[in-house]
């Protein structure tokens, strides 16, 4: 490559950073897309300053060292600003009443739950289910979430992403890592002590490959889903499990995946099911946790049985552990957790996010079959009105 | 349920330590290979670290940093000359670990080195990104 065509090349993601820069509305109209507008802008303008520089790198015209560093420049700017176009504009672009509704809603969350990092922006622009964005500290769910309050609980499980990414960044959080740091000492014992034994009969041999992996998984993102399923328990309380139920009820296909090619993927339904079942239970939530294991059982019926070594990635007694190390640690950060009915929270004494959640759940359970999405709607009413005083009265 | 968000926490992970080390490795390169501040180690050694870990054979909890994905990219960078590059990132990490505060003299093959660790931290921040874009 020429150090011509690489000035050109350079010179044209300046321009699409300066014309991203002008998508961006004026005016928001909600602080948390305040936040972001200002973000997105900053990134920006950023962007440009480091690549004017490359580009003056190059002014010597030979391809030589000068011209490795300038590549490096471009690439990274060119993945910041696509990742800035794809989840931080399109919020901005879009904030119709529902967006805005989803803002006071997941601000709520965050204000409740007293979570030690800015508030993100929520988006209805997801084509994914729900999914968080670190570098625009975004949080996208699907377009309809804002007429429907039976998923809602997932924002707490993206909430949860972003307290594990902030988790070593703060005195506050400390707890919070040692409690990680005992989980992994779960893992990290449950899996010496089994490969060891698999050392030691030979006949093994061929399953050890597969039950490293298996490690490894829960060493990265088995951890994390499961930190952050369990921090929406906390948060939500029963809501976030029987979202999940639901969820996993309409679209797993394969209730005990365990994909040994997968490079990054969730733990399987049904193991998340159970560390919920262990989660419920050390909360105290367990006539809750009674009904999802009678709904999960049946339904369950509905699969075949567990492939071959599934026993291994998700035994019981380690998602026990797991829960049981990583749940009581969000107390002990100072992070205000579900304690039952709507008014659980104090401070306003007005209707939580979590509650009026959990009511909603409340009421599909006695009334799913007569009338339930008409209560639905009322609930949104009311959970709108109380995000909305909220936000005014900060 | 599609593993967006650990995708996304990992490349951001990724993208900061990476931005760091950078900055870091700049500021040694324009003093012509003189470590001089104790931040600037603790950045090398943030990629260098995990890393390492991976290259002796170690099992770790990494939230972004893929020490495998890295060592793969270094290993074809590299070829036949791998296990020369190999002893220089594990000498480089003692090095720094060894003189903590800062006060070190890189040569020009150390610091040739470091620009390749980079390029691999890029490329795992370039797989993660565009795993996130075709999912």
């Amino acid at each position: 490559m020429s150090a011509r065509y690489m000035k050109c090349i350079i010179q044209e993601q300046i321009d699409r950073a300066k014309s991203l820069k002008a998508e961006i509305p004026a005016s928001q109209r909600h602080a948390a897309l305040e936040h972001l507008a200002a973000m997105c802008r900053d990134a920006l303008e950023k962007q440009v300053r480091l690549l004017e520089r490359a580009g003056a790198l190059l002014d010597g015209g030979g391809m030589d060292g000068a011209a490795t560093k300038a590549m490096r420049v471009l690439k990274r700017c060119t993945r910041v600003i696509t990742a800035v176009e794809g989840y931080g504009i399109p919020p901005l672009r879009c904030q119709s009443e529902q967006v805005v509704f989803l803002n006071d809603i997941l601000s709520a969350m965050h204000r409740e739950a007293g979570l030690p990092f800015p508030c993100p922006a929520a988006s209805c622009t997801s084509g994914e289910y729900y999914f968080v964005h670190l570098a625009t500290n975004t949080v996208h769910a699907p377009l309809s979430e804002a007429a429907f309050l039976l998923h809602m609980p997932d924002f707490y499980h993206e909430l949860g992403h972003l307290l594990f990414h902030h988790a070593d960044r703060g005195a506050e959080c400390r707890p919070i890592l040692d409690g990680m740091g005992g989980a992994l000492g779960a893992i990290n014992g449950w899996y010496s002590q089994l490969t060891d034994g698999m050392e030691r009969e030979s006949d093994l041999l061929p399953a050890r490959d597969g039950v490293r992996w298996m490690w490894s998984r829960w060493k990265s993102e088995w951890m994390q889903e499961a930190f952050c399923d369990l921090f929406a328990l906390f948060a939500a309380g029963p809501a976030y499990a029987y979202s999940n139920l639901h969820l996993v009820s309409k679209t797993d296909t394969d209730i005990y995946k365990l994909n040994l090619l997968a490079r990054r993927d969730h733990p399987s339904g049904e193991a998340r099911m159970r560390l919920l079942d262990a989660g419920m239970r050390l909360l105290g939530h367990d006539l809750e946790a009674d009904r999802i294991r009678a709904e999960w059982g049946a339904m369950a019926q509905l699969y075949g049985g567990p492939p071959p070594g599934y026993g291994n990635a998700f035994p019981s007694e380690l998602l026990q552990e797991v829960a049981a190390a990583v749940l009581p640690t969000f107390g002990r950060a100072g992070l205000r957790g579900y304690s039952g009915g709507g008014r659980e929270r104090g401070g306003s004494g007005g209707d939580t996010a979590a509650g009026l959640l959990n009511e909603a759940w409340r009421g599909f359970w006695r009334d799913a079959d007569c009338g339930f999405r008409d209560a639905e709607k009322e609930l949104i009413s009311r959970l709108a009105a109380a995000a909305r005083r909220r936000c005014a009265a900060r | 349920m599609s593993g967006m968000s650990v995708l996304s926490t990992k490349l951001h992970r990724s993208t900061e330590l990476l931005d760091s080390y950078l900055s870091a490795l700049e500021s040694i390169e324009s003093r012509g290979g003189s470590v001089a501040r104790p931040d600037e180690t603790a950045s090398l050694l943030a990629v260098l670290a995990p890393l390492n870990r991976h290259l002796r054979g170690q099992t770790y909890f990494s939230l972004g940093i893929n020490g495998e994905e890295m060592s793969r990219f270094l290993h074809l960078r590299h070829r036949e000359g791998w296990p020369g590059a190999r002893d220089g990132i594990l000498s480089i990490e003692s090095r720094l670990k060894d003189d903590a505060n800062g006060r070190l003299d890189l040569s020009g093959e150390d610091l040739s080195i470091l620009g390749d660790v980079s390029d691999a931290l890029d490329n795992v921040c370039a797989s993660l990104f565009s795993e996130m874009r075709r999912r």
